[in-house]
């Protein structure tokens, strides 16, 4: 795919977006990238590297994850997002719906529509 | 079935009489101080039959006055086991473990601020088709930074039931006790999540959706001292401070209350012997049970002090932290960031560097590094270093205006922690063929402040087993060797018959020891220890500081000088060969300390250490293995030492 | 194309679940008169025999509850791409059943122990409307922006609602009046 790029490849304090893992990614490895959140469409944060250079602090998925090169080098990402405020790094949550009201609604209304109106309720 | 209410070892048998509840959670999602509180002190602790993964399990006494077995399984991400310990939760949550039996119930615990990767546990357990209830921690830190969950909403949308639990707070426990009585009603969801990933992932938005979930921020105290602490200059310059006070603590704290404890032993013993006289069974019990006690009891101050640290430092968060910037320096060791909190507390004993090998969740790399720490220079060894290198070396030698003495001590320092790292990359590279190469992932929890209850389980738990396990295996094998040192009993007339007086108690030791079952031995290793340029007296000494390594210094004090035991030193320069072809020659030559002092760096030669190998490993094939290793390594790398050094003088 | 995100929770009765669908727009609200095929293949050779819209849902009905643990998978999948094609989908919306009897729950309630709740605290809930199993709720007095009234709304009123009316799909707020 073009314009994708290695996570190892992405310097200290960069974000960019998971798009898969590379072909000679081990399935086992593969397979623990995925429990660890990192599917494709999930946004990740360089946030340090080791004093040594390895591993690196990442942050997906709502954790901070230490990595080793030797795994993330199997991450393949989208080239840098914009940044974005510190601690966003969720992609598809409903914090930030229009407060639509109800009444406004057609029957379509979805629950996760309720959901934000349920927040700004609060 | 086989078994009843007796309290049983983990790793044996478990009582089926009640039912047994599994605990599921990724690690730090909160899941042992879930465990501590359901549970508190009424755990056994051990191995899973027959491999390296740790192993709790508790009772939980519920409400209505029956009470459920609570299984701590080993912390995962998931269900898809690339690890032995992940293998041990994924067949024991099947059923398939052999002599564990099968769960009741699965409680699996999340973290509320990682909700999106708990979930995805959740939804591999749930396949299972177990009753399954979850339990959510943390659920006020989501809200501190900003986060929320609606409960209700997650509870529909999840279909089982769900618990706030803040380990921190008593109320959720109870409600969770509450929630264990009442397992018959817990609803199942009406059709179970999907396992392919990608459908997986699409649940789980659904349901985080569903349920209003917002993330919370990123902890800004979190980040700030993170900013310090995982600094390249800072935080290196920190990791060090920490570690210079974790092991200064370990040392200047529990070295008074290990000096009252032998000082104690050591009171009752001459009570013994005063009350009873001197004979050999009041020897046996004063000499022999009571040191052997004493030599137990001694050790665990420190194990106690050692798991208050790693234990404070641990639930800080701190420990994570250290291991990031230490892994790179592990890795050259085959080993991962975790590991060096055993190195670092083998400096004062091995024993509690291989019980601090349980924080690391990778049973490969546990068992190398449990192979690999004896190897570590350990407070025990000190003694005998001082003492041999205060011959070997005059005290005013100079190297380059360095004290001559305090560069070779450190450079036994040196050659134990690099030998170590030797060791355990040997260990992963045996090891390697059998398992698969684990990827390094650590999760870096905030920094949160540590539970008192926590804290107390977490030293209280591995200083009972230690005292349970230990205490047998330690005293029986101290009496053994105080009978090999101190058998055939001799008779007042066999004394006076080879011109000792009877009433000289150092005479008649030296004696005893000179004609007992060790000597015997002392002198049937001749042949082995002989290159090395040993004396059978030194041979004596040797097998004798099995029992612990110190012991070495009094044995050959005792053995050499029957004058004067409080000056090994001197004796010892004076000692020459008394039998065999090098009779008259000085045994201590520059080539024998040095022989001696590389055969101390590498043997195995510490009975508790066995024992906590046997214990930890499961068994007594790896304690004996790297026994005869470390044994046929120390006595080669003593015999270069011989030669080395007997040429060059 | 990554799939539309859904769950499953339970429905009114046994044979019923609820696939609910947070985040894509669904057909208006109704019984299922022409469907995307795959769905649609479900109801020809009996594994469903009902498929209903409700907001923010749909409803599939099998013929037993014990249906389910069998073509859950099958029925999600289904159910997935189909909510993939909302164009492809005919519905005919007829009076829900249940939102005459949810109506006298929501007033039975708000006359009764939880009202006496919330006046308690000088706030008042209101009922504005039911339709399609969805009770809307206008927050009133004290109750208007004070962070706990979220928590009543849940945790009290839309917990009894629910036990006492199943076919309950969600309750919502409306917002302040502009």
């Amino acid at each position: 795919m073009a314009g994708t790029r290695s996570l190892v490849e992405l310097p200290a304090g960069a974000r960019a977006m998971v798009v898969g893992t590379t072909a000679d990614v081990e399935p086992h490895v593969a397979r623990r990238l995925v429990d660890l959140g990192l599917v494709p469409g999930t946004p990740v944060t360089v946030v340090r590297r080791a004093p040594l250079r390895d591993p690196t602090l990442y942050r997906f998925a709502d954790t901070s994850m230490c990595l080793r090169a030797a795994q993330a080098r199997h991450v393949l990402v989208t080239a840098e997002l914009p940044g974005e405020l510190p601690g966003e790094t969720t992609g598809e949550l409903p914090g930030e719906l229009p407060g639509e009201l109800p009444g406004e609604t057609t029957g379509e209304t979805t629950v996760q529509e309720a959901a934000g109106l349920a927040l700004g309720v609060r | 079935m086989s078994s009843h209410c007796s309290p049983e070892p983990a790793g044996t048998a478990v009582d089926h009489a009640r039912p047994l509840v599994a605990l599921v959670g990724a690690p730090n999602a909160g899941k042992s101080t879930i465990f501590n509180a359901l549970t508190g002190l009424r755990v056994k602790t051990g191995n899973y039959p027959g491999v390296t993964v740790g192993r709790a399990q508790g009772t939980c006494a519920l409400p209505d006055g029956t009470a459920v077995e609570v299984e701590d399984l080993p912390g995962t991400y998931s269900l898809e086991p690339i690890s032995i310990d992940e293998r041990i939760v994924v067949d024991f949550l099947h059923g398939r473990l052999d002599g564990v039996g099968e769960p009741d119930a699965v409680v699996v615990v999340a973290d509320a601020t990682t909700l999106r990767g708990s979930l995805r546990l959740l939804a591999g357990v749930l396949t299972l088709g177990r009753p399954t209830a979850l339990v959510l921690t943390m659920h006020d830190e989501l809200v501190a930074r900003g986060g929320y969950v609606d409960l209700n909403r997650l509870t529909r949308a999840l279909g089982v039931p769900l618990v706030v639990a803040d380990g921190r707070k008593r109320s959720g426990a109870a409600d969770l006790v509450d929630l264990l009585a009442d397992r018959p009603s817990w609803p199942a969801p009406v059709v179970a999540p999907p396992t392919e990933p990608e459908e997986c992932t699409a649940w789980i938005a659904s349901v985080l959706a569903a349920s209003a979930y917002r993330s919370a921020h990123e902890s800004p105290v979190t980040a700030r001292i993170d900013r310090v602490l995982l600094h390249p200059v800072l935080g290196v310059a920190v990791f060090f401070a920490v570690m210079f006070g974790f092991f200064q603590t370990i040392f200047a704290l529990a070295a008074p209350a290990q000096d009252a404890i032998g000082t104690g032993m050591e009171t009752l013993a001459t009570t013994v012997r005063d009350t009873f006289g001197d004979s050999a069974p009041v020897r046996l019990v004063s000499d022999g049970l009571l040191g052997g006690v004493g030599g137990v009891l001694v050790f665990v101050p420190q194990i106690a002090l050692l798991f208050v640290l790693i234990a404070a430092l641990e639930q800080v968060g701190y420990l994570s932290r250290a291991a990031f910037l230490m892994d790179r320096v592990m890795a050259m060791a085959g080993l991962e960031g975790r590991a060096f909190v055993a190195l670092l507390s083998s400096f004062a004993c091995a024993i509690p560097g291989i019980m601090a090998t349980r924080t690391m969740p990778s049973a490969r790399e546990r068992l190398a590094t449990m192979l690999s720490v004896p190897l570590v220079t350990c407070s025990a060894r000190l003694p005998v270093y001082t003492l041999l290198i205060s011959m070997l070396i005059p005290a005013d030698a100079a190297w380059g205006g360095v004290s001559a003495r305090g560069t070779t001590m450190f450079g036994l320092y040196v050659l134990g922690a690099v030998s170590m790292m030797v060791a355990a990359r040997v260990a992963t590279l045996l090891g390697g063929g059998r398992h698969v190469l684990m990827p390094f992932t650590m999760e870096m929890p905030p920094y949160r402040m540590p539970a008192l209850r926590s804290v107390v389980v977490a030293v209280w738990l591995p200083v009972k087993g230690f005292l349970h396990k230990m205490g047998t295996v330690i005293v029986v094998s101290t009496i053994v060797l105080w009978a090999l040192l101190n058998l055939p009993v001799q008779s007042a007339a066999e004394l006076r018959a080879d011109g000792v007086d009877p009433d000289d108690g150092t005479a008649v030791a030296a004696y005893t020891m000179e004609h007992s079952v060790a000597a015997g031995i002392g002198r049937a290793a001749a042949p082995v220890f002989d290159p090395l340029g040993f004396d059978w007296r030194t041979n004596v000494a040797v097998i004798s500081s099995l029992a612990a390594r110190e012991t070495f210094v009094a044995t050959m004090g005792q053995i050499t000088a029957a004058g004067n035991p409080d000056d090994p030193a001197r004796a010892m320069r004076d000692t020459t060969f008394d039998e065999g072809p090098r009779a008259g020659e000085k045994v201590f030559t520059s080539a024998t300390l040095a022989a001696l002092l590389v055969f101390f760096v590498y043997a195995l030669q510490c009975m508790a250490t066995i024992a906590t190998l046997r214990r930890e490993t499961g068994g007594w094939r790896w304690p004996l293995t790297v026994f005869g290793a470390y044994f046929a390594v120390a006595w080669a790398m003593a015999f270069l030492a011989h030669t080395v050094v007997g040429a060059l003088a | 194309m990554t799939a539309v995100a859904l769950h499953p929770e339970a429905g009114t009765v046994p044979e019923e679940v609820r696939w609910v669908v947070p985040e894509a727009p669904l057909p208006p609200p109704g019984t299922a008169v022409a469907l995307p095929q795959e769905l649609a293949a479900l109801l020809v050779d009996g594994t469903l025999t009902e498929v209903r819209v409700l907001p923010g849902c749909v409803v599939t009905r099998a013929p037993a509850a014990a249906d389910w643990s069998r073509c859950g998978t099958q029925v999600r999948r289904a159910v997935a791409a189909a909510v993939a094609e909302p164009g492809r989908w005919r519905t005919e919306a007829g009076d829900h059943p249940d939102d005459r009897e949810l109506a006298a729950a929501v007033r039975r309630l708000l006359a009764g122990d939880v009202g006496d709740y919330v006046r308690s605290h000088g706030g008042a809930i209101e009922l504005v409307g039911v339709r399609h199993g969805v009770v809307t709720v206008q927050m009133r007095g004290a109750c208007q922006g004070c962070p706990a009234s979220e928590l009543t709304l849940r945790a009290r009123f839309e917990r009894r609602l629910r036990e006492e009316c199943p076919a309950l799909v969600d309750v919502r707020a409306a917002g302040p009046r502009r």
